[in-house]
Protein backbone atom coordinates (compact mmCIF):
# COMPACT_ATOMS: atom_id res chain seq x y z
CA UNK A 1 0.00 0.00 0.00
CA UNK A 2 1.72 3.63 -0.90
CA UNK A 3 1.99 6.72 0.74
CA UNK A 4 -1.34 7.45 -1.78
CA UNK A 5 -3.09 5.20 0.09
CA UNK A 6 -2.14 5.69 3.08
CA UNK A 7 -3.00 9.62 2.99
CA UNK A 8 -6.81 9.17 3.56
CA UNK A 9 -6.47 7.05 6.36
CA UNK A 10 -4.00 9.79 7.97
CA UNK A 11 -6.39 12.13 7.33
CA UNK A 12 -9.46 10.09 8.88
CA UNK A 13 -7.09 9.55 12.14
CA UNK A 14 -6.03 13.03 12.88
CA UNK A 15 -10.02 14.48 12.38
CA UNK A 16 -11.48 11.87 14.91
CA UNK A 17 -8.15 12.66 17.03
CA UNK A 18 -9.05 15.94 17.06
CA UNK A 19 -12.85 15.36 17.96
CA UNK A 20 -11.84 13.18 20.62
CA UNK A 21 -9.90 16.36 22.34
CA UNK A 22 -12.11 19.15 21.39
CA UNK A 23 -14.73 16.50 23.27
CA UNK A 24 -12.33 15.42 26.36
CA UNK A 25 -11.43 19.07 26.73
CA UNK A 26 -15.01 20.68 26.77
CA UNK A 27 -15.07 18.08 29.98
CA UNK A 28 -12.34 19.66 31.49
CA UNK A 29 -9.73 16.58 30.68
CA UNK A 30 -6.04 17.13 30.13
CA UNK A 31 -6.50 16.35 26.36
CA UNK A 32 -2.89 16.54 25.56
CA UNK A 33 -1.14 13.17 26.47
CA UNK A 34 -3.99 11.28 24.34
CA UNK A 35 -3.97 14.13 21.13
CA UNK A 36 -0.45 13.55 21.20
CA UNK A 37 -0.77 9.44 21.05
CA UNK A 38 -3.38 9.35 18.59
CA UNK A 39 -1.60 12.24 16.59
CA UNK A 40 1.94 10.27 16.65
CA UNK A 41 0.69 7.14 16.08
CA UNK A 42 -1.52 8.38 13.12
CA UNK A 43 1.35 9.54 11.07
CA UNK A 44 3.42 6.65 12.19
CA UNK A 45 0.60 3.95 10.80
CA UNK A 46 0.56 6.50 7.77
CA UNK A 47 4.32 6.89 7.05
CA UNK A 48 4.83 2.85 7.36
CA UNK A 49 2.34 2.83 4.18
CA UNK A 50 5.71 3.87 2.00
CA UNK A 51 6.56 1.84 -0.93
CA UNK A 52 10.39 1.88 -1.67
CA UNK A 53 12.19 2.29 -4.92
CA UNK A 54 15.31 2.53 -5.68
CA UNK A 55 18.05 1.65 -8.94
CA UNK A 56 21.05 -0.54 -7.61
CA UNK A 57 24.63 -0.81 -9.30
CA UNK A 58 26.73 -3.52 -8.36
CA UNK A 59 30.23 -3.31 -8.51
CA UNK A 60 30.50 -7.12 -10.06
CA UNK A 61 34.26 -8.40 -8.95
CA UNK A 62 32.56 -11.84 -7.70
CA UNK A 63 33.54 -15.49 -9.31
CA UNK A 64 31.55 -18.19 -10.54
CA UNK A 65 31.92 -21.93 -11.44
CA UNK A 66 30.55 -23.83 -14.37
CA UNK A 67 30.79 -27.34 -15.42
CA UNK A 68 31.34 -25.66 -19.13
CA UNK A 69 34.74 -24.47 -17.63
CA UNK A 70 36.08 -27.53 -18.39
CA UNK A 71 39.64 -26.53 -17.28
CA UNK A 72 38.42 -25.91 -14.13
CA UNK A 73 38.91 -22.26 -14.31
CA UNK A 74 36.49 -19.87 -12.62
CA UNK A 75 34.45 -16.86 -14.11
CA UNK A 76 34.75 -13.71 -12.94
CA UNK A 77 31.94 -10.93 -13.34
CA UNK A 78 33.82 -8.09 -15.36
CA UNK A 79 31.28 -5.88 -15.92
CA UNK A 80 28.90 -3.67 -12.82
CA UNK A 81 25.58 -4.63 -13.04
CA UNK A 82 22.33 -2.63 -12.29
CA UNK A 83 18.87 -3.61 -10.89
CA UNK A 84 16.05 -2.18 -8.90
CA UNK A 85 14.80 -2.44 -5.77
CA UNK A 86 11.62 -2.62 -4.00
CA UNK A 87 11.11 -2.23 -0.42
CA UNK A 88 8.98 -0.96 2.82
CA UNK A 89 10.19 1.48 5.86
CA UNK A 90 9.80 0.57 9.43
CA UNK A 91 10.24 2.73 12.43
CA UNK A 92 11.21 0.99 16.16
CA UNK A 93 8.90 1.45 18.93
CA UNK A 94 11.43 3.88 21.22
CA UNK A 95 11.56 6.24 18.04
CA UNK A 96 7.36 6.40 18.01
CA UNK A 97 7.59 6.73 21.54
CA UNK A 98 9.93 9.74 21.28
CA UNK A 99 8.34 11.36 18.71
CA UNK A 100 4.78 11.02 20.73
CA UNK A 101 6.90 12.58 23.78
CA UNK A 102 7.88 15.68 21.61
CA UNK A 103 4.35 16.23 20.05
CA UNK A 104 3.08 16.16 23.56
CA UNK A 105 5.96 18.48 24.54
CA UNK A 106 4.85 20.89 21.42
CA UNK A 107 1.02 21.11 22.62
CA UNK A 108 2.00 21.35 26.35
CA UNK A 109 4.13 24.28 25.32
CA UNK A 110 1.76 25.46 22.75
CA UNK A 111 -1.57 25.72 25.59
CA UNK A 112 0.95 27.65 28.00
CA UNK A 113 2.58 30.07 25.97
CA UNK A 114 -1.14 30.78 24.34
CA UNK A 115 -2.36 31.24 28.03
CA UNK A 116 0.07 34.18 28.29
CA UNK A 117 -1.32 35.89 24.82
CA UNK A 118 1.55 34.46 22.65
CA UNK A 119 0.46 33.45 18.60
CA UNK A 120 1.74 30.01 19.30
CA UNK A 121 0.87 28.78 15.58
CA UNK A 122 4.40 29.61 14.50
CA UNK A 123 5.68 27.63 16.97
CA UNK A 124 3.41 24.99 17.37
CA UNK A 125 4.17 24.53 13.90
CA UNK A 126 7.76 24.67 13.99
CA UNK A 127 7.90 21.73 16.85
CA UNK A 128 5.40 19.62 15.07
CA UNK A 129 7.59 19.54 12.23
CA UNK A 130 11.11 19.14 14.03
CA UNK A 131 9.21 15.76 15.58
CA UNK A 132 7.99 14.45 12.34
CA UNK A 133 11.12 15.18 10.49
CA UNK A 134 12.96 13.74 13.56
CA UNK A 135 11.10 10.51 12.97
CA UNK A 136 11.18 10.53 9.32
CA UNK A 137 15.00 10.04 9.63
CA UNK A 138 15.10 7.18 12.00
CA UNK A 139 13.21 5.27 9.07
CA UNK A 140 14.46 1.81 8.23
CA UNK A 141 14.60 0.84 4.59
CA UNK A 142 14.09 -2.75 3.32
CA UNK A 143 14.86 -3.90 0.47
CA UNK A 144 14.34 -7.25 -2.12
CA UNK A 145 16.81 -6.73 -5.20
CA UNK A 146 16.51 -7.71 -8.14
CA UNK A 147 19.79 -7.96 -10.84
CA UNK A 148 19.43 -7.20 -14.17
CA UNK A 149 21.16 -9.80 -16.32
CA UNK A 150 23.62 -9.57 -18.93
CA UNK A 151 27.03 -8.93 -16.55
CA UNK A 152 30.14 -9.93 -18.69
CA UNK A 153 31.83 -13.26 -17.06
CA UNK A 154 35.68 -14.19 -17.87
CA UNK A 155 37.91 -16.42 -17.09
CA UNK A 156 35.78 -19.58 -18.02
CA UNK A 157 37.75 -22.29 -20.24
CA UNK A 158 36.83 -25.01 -22.28
CA UNK A 159 39.94 -27.87 -23.26
CA UNK A 160 39.50 -28.20 -27.23
CA UNK A 161 41.98 -30.55 -28.09
CA UNK A 162 45.53 -29.82 -26.84
CA UNK A 163 44.63 -25.91 -26.30
CA UNK A 164 42.27 -24.22 -24.10
CA UNK A 165 39.40 -21.46 -25.59
CA UNK A 166 37.66 -19.28 -23.71
CA UNK A 167 33.95 -19.66 -22.93
CA UNK A 168 32.22 -16.92 -23.34
CA UNK A 169 29.36 -16.23 -20.48
CA UNK A 170 27.11 -13.67 -19.26
CA UNK A 171 25.18 -13.31 -15.80
CA UNK A 172 21.54 -14.04 -15.86
CA UNK A 173 19.39 -12.30 -13.36
CA UNK A 174 20.21 -12.15 -9.87
CA UNK A 175 19.18 -11.66 -6.19
CA UNK A 176 20.19 -9.82 -3.08
CA UNK A 177 18.71 -7.52 -0.43
CA UNK A 178 19.26 -3.52 0.43
CA UNK A 179 19.31 -1.68 3.86
CA UNK A 180 19.26 2.00 4.10
CA UNK A 181 17.64 5.35 5.13
CA UNK A 182 15.63 8.36 4.16
CA UNK A 183 17.31 11.69 4.12
CA UNK B 1 14.63 17.50 -2.72
CA UNK B 2 15.71 15.64 0.62
CA UNK B 3 13.78 15.46 3.48
CA UNK B 4 16.06 18.25 4.85
CA UNK B 5 15.04 20.51 2.42
CA UNK B 6 11.18 19.59 2.74
CA UNK B 7 10.92 20.10 6.17
CA UNK B 8 10.87 24.00 5.51
CA UNK B 9 7.72 23.36 3.19
CA UNK B 10 6.04 21.23 6.11
CA UNK B 11 6.51 24.01 8.19
CA UNK B 12 5.27 26.34 6.16
CA UNK B 13 2.00 24.23 5.79
CA UNK B 14 1.67 23.47 9.25
CA UNK B 15 1.97 27.25 10.13
CA UNK B 16 -0.69 27.93 6.82
CA UNK B 17 -3.02 25.00 8.01
CA UNK B 18 -3.26 26.27 11.94
CA UNK B 19 -3.96 29.88 11.01
CA UNK B 20 -6.47 29.36 8.54
CA UNK B 21 -8.18 26.65 11.60
CA UNK B 22 -7.59 29.71 13.78
CA UNK B 23 -9.41 32.03 11.84
CA UNK B 24 -12.09 29.64 10.63
CA UNK B 25 -12.52 28.69 14.32
CA UNK B 26 -12.82 32.62 15.59
CA UNK B 27 -16.12 32.56 12.67
CA UNK B 28 -17.64 29.19 14.49
CA UNK B 29 -17.01 26.83 11.67
CA UNK B 30 -16.20 23.51 12.37
CA UNK B 31 -12.79 23.59 12.12
CA UNK B 32 -11.48 20.03 12.21
CA UNK B 33 -12.01 18.07 8.77
CA UNK B 34 -10.44 20.89 7.27
CA UNK B 35 -7.45 21.01 9.93
CA UNK B 36 -7.43 17.54 9.84
CA UNK B 37 -6.59 17.30 5.28
CA UNK B 38 -4.38 19.93 5.86
CA UNK B 39 -2.15 18.79 8.38
CA UNK B 40 -2.07 15.36 6.32
CA UNK B 41 -1.75 17.04 2.96
CA UNK B 42 1.11 18.64 4.53
CA UNK B 43 2.69 15.56 5.66
CA UNK B 44 1.93 13.79 2.85
CA UNK B 45 3.65 15.79 0.48
CA UNK B 46 6.77 16.07 2.69
CA UNK B 47 7.03 11.96 2.96
CA UNK B 48 6.97 11.77 -0.99
CA UNK B 49 10.25 14.24 -1.08
CA UNK B 50 12.22 12.16 0.45
CA UNK B 51 15.51 10.64 -0.92
CA UNK B 52 16.19 6.22 -0.26
CA UNK B 53 19.68 5.29 0.21
CA UNK B 54 20.48 1.71 0.62
CA UNK B 55 23.33 -0.72 0.71
CA UNK B 56 23.33 -3.53 -1.28
CA UNK B 57 23.92 -7.19 -1.24
CA UNK B 58 23.51 -9.58 -4.15
CA UNK B 59 23.27 -13.02 -3.21
CA UNK B 60 25.42 -16.02 -4.35
CA UNK B 61 24.55 -18.62 -6.63
CA UNK B 62 23.51 -16.17 -9.20
CA UNK B 63 23.53 -18.17 -12.83
CA UNK B 64 24.56 -17.19 -16.07
CA UNK B 65 24.54 -18.50 -19.59
CA UNK B 66 27.02 -21.30 -19.52
CA UNK B 67 24.81 -23.34 -16.31
CA UNK B 68 27.49 -21.70 -14.01
CA UNK B 69 26.51 -19.65 -10.73
CA UNK B 70 28.41 -17.39 -8.74
CA UNK B 71 30.06 -18.65 -6.11
CA UNK B 72 30.35 -15.35 -4.01
CA UNK B 73 28.91 -12.11 -3.59
CA UNK B 74 30.48 -8.76 -5.02
CA UNK B 75 31.24 -6.18 -2.90
CA UNK B 76 28.39 -4.10 -1.44
CA UNK B 77 26.55 -2.24 -4.66
CA UNK B 78 24.58 0.76 -3.74
CA UNK B 79 20.81 1.93 -4.40
CA UNK B 80 19.04 4.87 -4.80
CA UNK B 81 15.46 6.01 -5.00
CA UNK B 82 12.41 7.49 -3.21
CA UNK B 83 9.45 6.65 -1.58
CA UNK B 84 5.72 6.66 -3.27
Amino acid sequence: MPLSSGHPTLKSELETAYYIARDDGAEGVDVIPRLASDVGNAVHKYMETALVSTDITTPGTQTSAAAASTSGTPGTYTSPGTGTGTGIISFTGDNVSTMIGEIETAYYKARDDGAEGIDVIPGLAADMKAAIHKFALTAKVETEVVVNPGQVITGYMAIAGTTTVPVPATSLVGAGSGEGALS
Amino acid sequence: MPLGSSQTVLDSDLQTAYYKARDDGAEGVDVIPTLAQDVSDAVHAYMLEALVTTVVEVDTNQPDSVGGVSTISPPPGSGTGGLS
